[in-house]
């Protein structure tokens, strides 16, 4: 009988791991009066010195090449070629071995999928059919032919190309175990190559070593010239995201503007990337630039921005001239690439003959460009004020013309009659006011261009690489003197450099430089200038993300006042503007405000962008949250479903938008204990989210941050506790001990360690949030008061009523006065203070706030909630106290209904509720209802 | 929580590194030989943008893929497919990574089978080595990646290897 595998196993590691000699010994020992044994682990031991057939991970050979399975069947014939068989299928189509008879050859035909095409592609087919023709050289597999072939399905656009026998670049100088002199010949020769291409006007776009043959002889062949410019193939694919799989092979070597997806940005540079890629792969056998295992758009953000590792960093063989040749071919930037692929193959052969390259390392000079695209996002906002202005030229230029017109027509008609002449005086007087305003504007853009170029600019030392913080600093400290006359002007910058530090969340130096933004329009061009709505728009929305919701109110209801009179209502800021000021409204709690403006917004974005428009779906968003919030829920609902389906289909499941969207709806399901459909949700917000924002993005960690708390109330405490501590410590870390974000997580946290009975740990988190709320937001604020209500709900639970009862009465007076009596925060503050007053034995304070509580409670949930069922309960204690027992009984026998609806039969909630219903009989003298209750299982009180 | 072994996940990543597969076939000229990790990789980018909220990470998923995988290369290694493609036109076979001197060459599919059956017998004693194999053979897992999933630690990882890998050659022999 064989021996149990987990002896054998155990033996035979321990024999496998012992030297020859002492082996025997040891086997002796193990196997004592055990021969099978013994034969089983010598024969295993046998077998371990040998090479199993799957010791290497499995490499997979498809060998076929062609899968009827998947593809249309073979056609027999495609214009004048006929077809051999299928050499390969892409996403783009499919190539055959095909047959030509005139001249008698084998080409390689690649004939685009049928639903790729279309007319205008087939026409850009014919057009590129002749200049691709013209191509000819060595290095080049020959296009002989593109056309359009129709064999009954619709227009067919192919290729005919020189079939060549070869192996891919990389693979080649692999089994030629070539060597570095080798490498940069065929790197050179294929340099030169594309150069001709480009010499023609044509432009690869698609250079990877799968599209570099080398044939038996050595010399390379590039395939596929110009076939992605025809096909704008490689911006199709990085824009619609919808082919990872097929970029995968293309990604690394596509230059920093062929993933911006900005077809007007690429040209035989790109190529020059290209080539510098392939070197780079080629020296060291690695990209230049990691991408793998990156989601698409993380990938393509890399190429943009990351600096490649210098080649000598890989090896140190190439420190020098060679690692400075293909650094200047990899330069994020056009202009300090190569200018041609024939420069690139000079230095290479110069290199190869050890004379002098003419590409120099980077010097210090070029830092602040390198800066300047670092921060693009941040450069452009602030020259986004030049743009704007110079659009608002253009604007009043074009009043003023066509003022003019008005002027001359009325000119013609002069002396028609009297009121011809009064015509003319207004046109006059209009064009001359246009004028006015078209100089003022044009010599604003003026001013404000010369000082971003000169004095922002210049002031970036290119030595220190300066962030762009410094830079902003940097402006805005020579801006006191910079407009003595023009106020306005001075405004404006004012206004871009505040956006800036907003961007850049220095929030106290946006203020500032918004509000003398603010101030210097009012005091220039008046309050009721729209220059001075937009800057006072700008610092309201700074105010709303700073919370502080009383100022943006202030500042904003005037704005609106004047824009809802003077600007036209498709005025593309009117929107924003509303949507501002509901939020303010919004965050005040005064959600009877924020509906109808808000509701304006969504009807403005709706007439000016449509239902299929981003701005729609954050209108509505916005919307859906306060509808939320003032008790529409279902208005709420319904409104984030529709903003879930538009950004779904605008933007597809794994964008930020769609996202939010979905946390958006998982969250209110999730208020409304609606537990089934907001898991979900929530659930695949959270794991989409991870791809797309990654785990340290605050909105990633809002979104966990609602999945815990699902999963808390659930009762899945173990589950929840652990993200909460990870979400904390990626918070304060990334976010600050002090941070909104850290409060609450820390907050929820507390709050989970309590359901665990982790107490100690419970309390110090409340502590903690509590004093630095207090710190940081003030006694008052709403966030402090809740960190007091949830403090004091802990000591309560932990018996400890002194403690307790100034935090809840605090709370709960303290949530009254800023939210008003129904609000849910201020409902659950008194609830817990009654609950208090029971604990403490005054029945009667007790039951008169909890049934008062009840009625508003009821309004404030869902009927079938949970928490108002929890106040049932209490009240029903309450009345115990006071010996209402029949009140007592019917309160809590409704509660427990409830909760064990709600929350299921066990859960900590609901076991409570019949421990009070058990308290409740036994007080009332009924021992035998106790006891059937108690059967069921109750928390003892 | 999604074990390893997940039906639905294993049926849609089937499809997808089928589908996937048949499209890195089609690349014309292109490298025919391609290491499982790619192709995993591959199907994760596509599955998970496509799909998905259950897939717990790049090491679960790699061992749901090497399942799947191994059910691909059988199938193709019984022919199942081949009536749907047509007189043998799609081969797969199976061959070391490192070099030319292949342990199993172009026409050793039986092999595949064998390795299958053998692991299926390894499975009744000791399933826990049986997956090692698997992810490491099918999946091109990594030792650390193979502990993350089954959680167990890499000298665990490492014992089963040493154990699984001699008993199946010796299986294999034998049969």
């Amino acid at each position: 009988m064989a021996a149990p595998h987990t002896r054998v196993a155990a033996v035979f590691l321990e024999a496998r791991s012992l030297g020859d000699d002492r082996r025997a010994q040891f086997l002796d020992q193990a196997c004592v009066a055990n021969a099978t044994l013994r034969a089983e682990v010598e024969e295993l031991l046998g077998w371990d010195r040998t090479r199993a057939p799957f010791d290497t991970p499995i490499d997979i050979r498809w060998d076929a090449v062609h899968t009827g399975a998947d593809g249309p069947p073979v056609p027999t014939r495609i214009g004048p070629y006929d077809i051999v068989n299928v050499l390969g299928t892409g996403g783009m189509g499919t190539v055959y071995r095909a047959r030509q008879s005139n001249p008698a050859r084998d080409v390689a035909l690649k004939v685009m999928r049928p639903g790729l095409t279309t007319p205008s592609l087939a026409r850009r087919f014919a057009i590129e059919a002749d200049a691709l023709g013209r191509l000819q050289h060595a290095g080049i597999a020959q296009i002989y032919e593109a056309g359009t072939a129709d064999d009954g399905h619709g227009p067919q656009p192919f290729f005919a190309m020189e079939l060549v026998e070869g192996d891919v670049l990389t693979r080649y100088a692999e089994r030629q175990r070539l060597d570095t002199r080798a490498r940069l010949e065929l790197l050179a020769k294929i340099a030169r190559a594309v150069h001709h291409a480009h010499q023609k006007g044509v432009v690869h776009r698609d250079l990877k070593p799968s599209n570099i043959l080398v044939t038996a002889a050595g010399e390379p062949k590039i395939l596929d010239f110009g076939v992605a410019r025809v096909t704008d193939a490689d911006v199709e694919a990085v824009t619609r995201q919808t082919d990872a799989g097929q970029l995968i092979g293309t990604l690394p070597y596509m230059s920093p503007e062929q993933v911006a997806g900005t077809p007007d940005a690429i040209d035989i540079r790109s190529d020059v990337y290209a080539l510098g890629v392939i070197g780079y792969e080629l020296l060291v056998g690695v990209l230049p630039i990691d991408i793998r295992g990156k989601p698409l758009p993380e990938a393509a953000r890399t190429i943009q921005e990351d600096v490649p590792t210098r080649l000598s960093s890989v090896a140190r063989t190439y420190r020098g001239d060679i690692d400075t040749i293909i650094a200047k071919a990899l330069e994020k930037e056009r202009q300090r690439r190569y200018q041609s692929a024939d420069e690139l193959a000079d230095d290479v052969e110069r290199f190869l003959k050890h004379e002098t390259i003419s590409a120099r390392p980077p010097t210090l000079g070029y830092q602040a460009a390198v800066f300047a695209r670092r921060h693009k996002g941040l450069v452009a906002g602030l020259a986004g004020v030049v743009i704007a202005l110079a659009g608002g030229t253009v604007t009043s230029t074009a009043l003023y013309l066509k003022a003019e017109d008005q002027r001359i027509e009325a000119e013609l008609k002069r002396g028609e009659a009297e009121t011809a002449r009064a015509a003319e005086e207004r046109a006059r007087n209009a064009a001359d006011a246009a004028r006015v305003e078209a100089e003022r504007q044009s010599k604003i853009a003026q001013s404000v261009n010369r000082y971003l170029t000169h004095d922002l600019i210049a002031s970036v030392s290119p030595s220190s690489n300066p962030t762009m913080r410094e830079v902003v600093e940097a402006a805005a400290a020579s801006l006191d003197e910079r407009f003595p006359d023009d106020p306005a002007i001075e405004g404006s910058v004012r206004a871009a450099i505040g956006r800036t530090f907003k961007r850049l969340g220095d929030y106290e130096k946006a203020e500032q430089h918004l509000r003398a933004s603010v101030d210097g329009l009012i005091a220039s061009l008046g309050p009721e200038h729209l220059e001075t709505v937009l800057a006072m728009n700008n610092l309201g929305l700074l105010y709303v993300n700073q919370r502080r919701h009383t100022e943006a109110k202030a500042l904003l209801e005037p704005a609106v006042e004047v824009a809802e009179r003077d600007l036209p209502a498709d005025h593309p800021e009117m929107p924003t503007l509303l949507m501002n000021l509901g939020a303010a409204y919004s965050g005040l709690g005064e959600f009877a405000e924020a509906m109808p403006v808000l509701e304006r917004a969504l009807e403005l974005v709706l007439a000016l962008f449509g239902e299929d428009s981003v701005e729609t779906s954050r209108a509505m968003a916005n919307l859906a949250s306060a509808a939320g919030r003032a008790g529409d829920r279902d208005r709420a609902r319904e409104l984030f479903e529709k903003c879930l389906a538009i950004d779904r289909s605008l933007f597809g499941d794994d964008h930020s938008e769609t996202i939010t969207d979905l946390n958006n709806l998982g969250g209110f399901y999730l208020d409304e204990g609606d537990y089934d459909r907001a898991r979900p949700m929530l659930e695949e917000a959270v794991a989409r989210g991870r791809r797309v924002f990654g785990d340290r993005h605050p909105l990633q960690l809002r979104m966990r941050g609602n999945l815990a708390s699902m999963y808390s109330e659930l009762g899945e405490d173990a589950r929840a506790v652990a993200i909460y501590e990870e979400l904390v410590e990626i918070s304060r870390d990334s976010l600050g001990p002090d941070a909104a974000m850290t409060h609450s997580l820390m907050n929820n946290l507390a709050g989970t360690y309590a359901d665990l009975d982790r107490h100690d740990e419970a309390e110090a988190a409340y502590v903690a949030v509590l004093e630095s709320r207090r710190r940081t937001l003030g006694e008052d604020h709403v966030q402090t008061l809740l960190s007091a209500n949830n403090l004091g709900a802990h000591y309560r639970k932990q018996g400890d009523l002194d403690r307790a009862e100034p935090l809840l009465t605090n709370a709960s007076a303290g949530f009254e006065q800023r939210l008003g009596p129904d609000h849910r925060r201020t409902l659950s503050a008194k609830s817990n203070l009654g609950a208090l007053l029971a604990d403490r034995g005054r029945y009667d304070e007790a039951a008169s706030l909890l049934s008062g509580l009840l009625p508003p409670t009821l309004e404030a949930w869902p009927a079938d909630h949970w928490y108002p069922a929890l106040v049932r309960a209490r009240l029903g204690v309450a009345l115990t106290g006071q010996r209402r027992f029949k009140d007592a009984k019917r309160e809590l026998l409704q509660a427990h209904d409830i909760l064990d609806a709600a929350l299921g039969t066990d859960h900590d909630r609901t076991v409570q509720c019949r421990g009070h219903i058990v308290s409740l009989y036994e007080t009332w003298g009924q021992p035998d209802a106790a006891a059937q209750w108690r059967e069921r299982g109750s928390a003892p009180r | 929580m999604t074990g390893a072994n997940d039906p639905l996940l294993e049926t849609r990543l089937y499809d997808e590194l089928r589908r996937i597969a048949a499209g890195h076939l089609g690349r014309e000229r292109d490298d025919h030989t391609l290491q499982p990790t790619a192709l995993v990789h591959e199907a994760w980018v596509k599955l998970a943008k496509q799909h998905d909220a259950q897939i717990n990470g790049p090491s679960h998923f790699c061992a749901v893929a090497s399942q799947a995988m191994r059910r691909i290369l059988v199938d193709h290694a019984r022919g199942r497919h081949a009536d749907k493609r047509g007189a043998g036109a799609d081969r797969v076979t199976l061959a070391a990574v490192d070099g030319d001197d292949l342990a199993s060459g172009a026409n050793d599919q039986p092999e595949v089978l064998a390795l299958d059956g053998a692991l299926d017998k390894l499975a009744a004693v000791s399933r826990r080595q049986a997956k090692v194999v698997e992810m490491r053979f099918f999946g091109g897992m990594k030792i650390e990646e193979i502990a993350d999933v089954l959680g167990v630690s890499t000298r665990t990882v490492d014992g089963d290897w040493r154990v699984a890998r001699a008993w199946l050659q010796r299986e294999m022999h034998r049969a």
